[in-house]
């Protein structure tokens, strides 16, 4: 079946793109499937995808489909107090009630996300202008527009990394890695920017949120961001190479769609 | 901002449609809760809307919000 499709050029789809497909609310443009094909395609070439419990793509032609976990039938987001979805861009919040979450909560196991091997990757349409938040108080994606401006914590305690962007004014994927307990990879658009000496402690009971941060496992205390996130993964740590693999397959599939 | 009291924050908060749903947010002054009027023209919040649409409706000054202190 594969060859005869091959031969009368029918587009040959990975099992995982076939999933997708098939989890989707709404049905895909023939385009539309080649796209997400060739990110699947690309993520599993390079092993990231085997790594990953989560990827959210937000630029996705349905607010319905940006919501799915391209990995698994698993972990669905929930917009929740209706942030604006653009297709084709991804989500934008207003930056004090508006965000996205899940019930993806390592703290609770089971997930191939750990304490000591772990990674985090949000991309932004930009890094400007306003706060940008996701995840919880042990590990998030945090740039606050003031200098230090980007204060990630990859499963760590209170300002253990600070980062200025400055120098990255064009920076949209912006990604950790760890893997061990004494130290984590901060990245930039799959360039490694910094390793952090910082070591790890035990992970923040809380699901996962994108566009705001959780203090607690409640949600009571939180912080939001007002920038969005055109895509978003959790998973175990990806080495040098798969940061840059990700940063490439997610560019290739963004300009593809339009996004950037 | 549409303004909500305990009670009518709990009547709306909860799944609304498929991946959609409403959670007010609590002031700093521990009694308002607040949803953004975004959820008004929402589709997905459509069995709240005329619930919503009867209550009051102001701006937030930027001390109101309820910011945590490691932010």
């Amino acid at each position: 079946m594969g060859r005869l499709a091959k031969l009368f050029g029918q587009p040959q789809y990975t099992a995982e793109a076939k999933a997708f497909f098939a989890r989707c609310p709404t049905p895909l443009s023939t385009q539309q499937k080649k796209n997400y094909n060739s990110l699947f395609k690309a993520l599993k070439l390079a092993g990231v995808l085997a790594k990953m419990d989560v990827l959210y793509v937000y630029a996705a032609p349905t607010s319905g489909v940006a919501l799915l976990n391209l990995v698994s039938s698993s972990f669905g987001m929930t917009a929740v107090n209706s942030p604006t979805f653009a297709a084709n861009s991804g989500y934008t919040f207003n930056g004090t009630t508006q965000y996205l979450t899940s019930s993806y909560r390592p703290f609770a196991g089971g997930t191939k996300f750990t304490q000591n091997d772990s990674h985090y990757m949000g991309w932004a349409p930009t890094l400007t202008g306003g706060e940008w938040r996701a995840g919880n108080n042990a590990t998030r994606l945090t740039m606050f527009g003031a200098n230090p401006d980007y204060v990630p914590r990859a499963n760590t305690a209170a300002a253990t990394i600070t980062m200025s962007l400055a120098s990255l004014p064009n920076a949209r994927m912006m990604s950790w890695s760890r893997d061990n307990s004494a130290s984590a990879r901060v990245y930039a658009d799959g360039a490694n920017e910094q390793t952090a000496a910082v070591a790890s402690i035990g992970l923040s009971d809380a699901v996962l949120d994108v566009g705001r941060q959780r203090f607690d496992a409640s949600g009571t205390s939180t912080a939001y961001g007002s920038i969005g996130f055109r895509a978003f993964s959790a998973g175990q740590s990806l080495t040098a190479a798969e940061q840059l693999a990700l940063f490439q397959a997610l560019q290739t599939y963004l300009k593809a769609v339009g996004a950037i | 901002m549409i303004i909500l009291n305990a009670a009518q924050a709990a009547h709306v908060r909860g799944n609304t449609a498929a991946g959609a749903a409403l959670n007010p947010v609590v002031l700093a002054n521990g009694t308002e809760h607040v949803l953004p009027e975004d959820v008004l023209d929402d589709p997905a919040h459509i069995q709240h809307r005329s619930y919503l649409l009867a209550l009051p409706q102001r701006d937030i000054l930027p001390n109101e919000w309820a910011i945590p202190a490691e932010a």
